[in-house]
């Protein structure tokens, strides 16, 4: 994960959201500096955004990497724990390297909100 | 006016935010349909995994959990290099002799028994000198003022890519069982103009993941980290079993928690060896300099090309 002099406040600036089992392999540095010109206004709404589609998009890489018959216990377990960093132990008993296709997912989804949010500069 | 545009500005982006996370929304009930039906008949969102299990975390420090969440950072700084080797004392090099080689072989089987990291520059010279004479290219790990945060490191295995959208693993012809990714590599779709081209078959076949999220300059630079990277030639150098493989950066990865510093495809980690009983896929990683694009993608046996370039030498020694 990268450091910089924001890193600390970048991470409290998100704690105000429910965490997730995954939550760890976050860079919020770098998803912080994705939202720096939002206005205060919007901040919170962005944020929940950019969480709904992570969770969404982390959700649908892990249903395509874990066994069907294991598809009702990870949602179930979601429903009850999903700020449980045991869920991703889990998930990598079932299938293993699914950590990877997570981080990675993380990865996309981050470039794939850099270049949106880059387009609505360079439209103006 | 200013405030006007900043907030403007604002609006924009968090509507193409809504739009967004509204398309990724509508891929995961359209992906999963019977996980989207198990939801449906419990009245649960995915959107609502978060809150319903914060409910349980009553006694929880949220702010401490998150803390203790986030790994310790490993901040690397690098010295920039100003002095480049002089091209013409590199051309005086021609080739490498047998016992050259064996020496470059073992010296870089030591390296990567190192914690993943870098050389010093003074050996990462060296060895940037002797393998490129070896190899008959230039490689290096500094390319254009650009390098990775490690050359010596661990590389894993990743799955297919797909190379453009209705790619699926029936038309990969090798290494099915290693599956494929579900979305495409970070760099995009390997096709050229929407065209299956040679050199995109070759690039997916060989291609690396390489960790650019976690360079000291992407959050600033990443646009154009990202166009300089992308399918940018590479060489693997796996010394226990003398083979190399040259590819291009297809996707980014894999997560620094996970302990590994590079990624491989398939093909890259089966014909390179990589995870061979002697390699256990400790690697050294460079680019390659190929402006030209002269340098085929795929495997090379240094045993073989190091002889191929020194047999004459040592034939004439024989003789004389």
């Amino acid at each position: 994960m990268i450091v910089s002099e924001n890193t600390t406040s970048a991470i409290l600036g998100w704690t105000h959201h429910a965490p997730s089992y995954y939550d760890h392999l976050i860079d919020w540095s770098a998803l912080d500096m994705l939202l720096a010109d939002i206005h205060e206004e919007h901040r919170l709404e962005a944020e929940l955004l950019v969480l709904q589609a992570l969770d969404h998009a982390i959700a649908e890489a892990v249903l395509h990497q874990l066994p069907t018959d294991h598809h009702s216990e990870f949602l179930e377990r979601c429903q009850v724990e999903y700020h449980n960093p045991a869920i991703l132990m889990w998930l990598e008993e079932k299938a293993n390297g699914i950590s990877v296709h997570i981080q990675q997912t993380i990865i996309v989804t981050h470039t794939n909100l850099a270049e949106l949010l880059a387009d609505s500069y360079d439209s103006d | 006016m200013a405030a006007q545009t900043s907030h403007q500005r604002s609006s924009k982006k968090l509507s193409k935010l809504r739009t967004f996370a509204d398309g990724v929304k509508a891929r995961f009930h359209t992906s999963h349909g019977q996980a989207s039906t198990w939801l449906a008949e419990r009245s649960i969102q995915v959107d609502e995994f978060r809150t319903k299990s914060q409910q349980l975390l009553a006694a929880t420090s949220l702010a401490g959990t998150m803390a203790l969440q986030n790994m310790p950072v490993d901040a690397q700084v690098f010295q920039r290099v100003a002095e480049q080797t002089d091209d013409k004392a590199h051309e005086l090099m021609l080739a490498v002799t047998e016992e050259e080689r064996v020496a470059i072989l073992q010296k870089l089987a030591s390296v990567v028994q190192q914690a993943p990291g870098k050389l010093d520059r003074e050996q990462e010279l060296y060895l940037e000198q002797q393998l490129s004479d070896m190899l008959g290219f230039t490689v290096t790990a500094e390319l254009e003022g650009n390098r990775l945060n490690h050359t010596i490191g661990i590389m894993g295995g990743e799955q297919h890519l797909k190379r453009f959208p209705t790619d699926d693993l029936s038309q990969h012809d090798a290494y099915q069982e290693s599956g494929m990714a579900a979305g495409r590599g970070a760099f995009g779709w390997f096709t050229e103009n929407g065209v299956l081209t040679e050199q995109a078959i070759q690039r997916e076949k060989y291609y690396f993941a390489v960790q650019t999220l976690y360079l000291p300059n992407w959050n600033s630079d990443w646009k154009h980290l990202k166009t300089w990277y992308a399918f940018r030639k590479m060489i693997v150098i796996n010394p226990a079993e003398q083979v190399a493989v040259v590819g291009v950066v297809g996707d980014a990865g894999p997560a620094q928690w996970v302990k590994k510093q590079f990624g491989g495809s398939p093909e890259v980690i089966r014909e390179g060896k990589i995870w061979s009983p002697r390699s256990r896929g400790k690697v050294y990683l460079l680019f390659v300099d190929d402006p030209a694009d002269k340098v085929p993608l795929g495997v090379i046996h240094l045993d073989q090309l190091t002889k191929t370039l020194a047999q004459p030498e040592v034939k004439t020694r024989e003789k004389s």
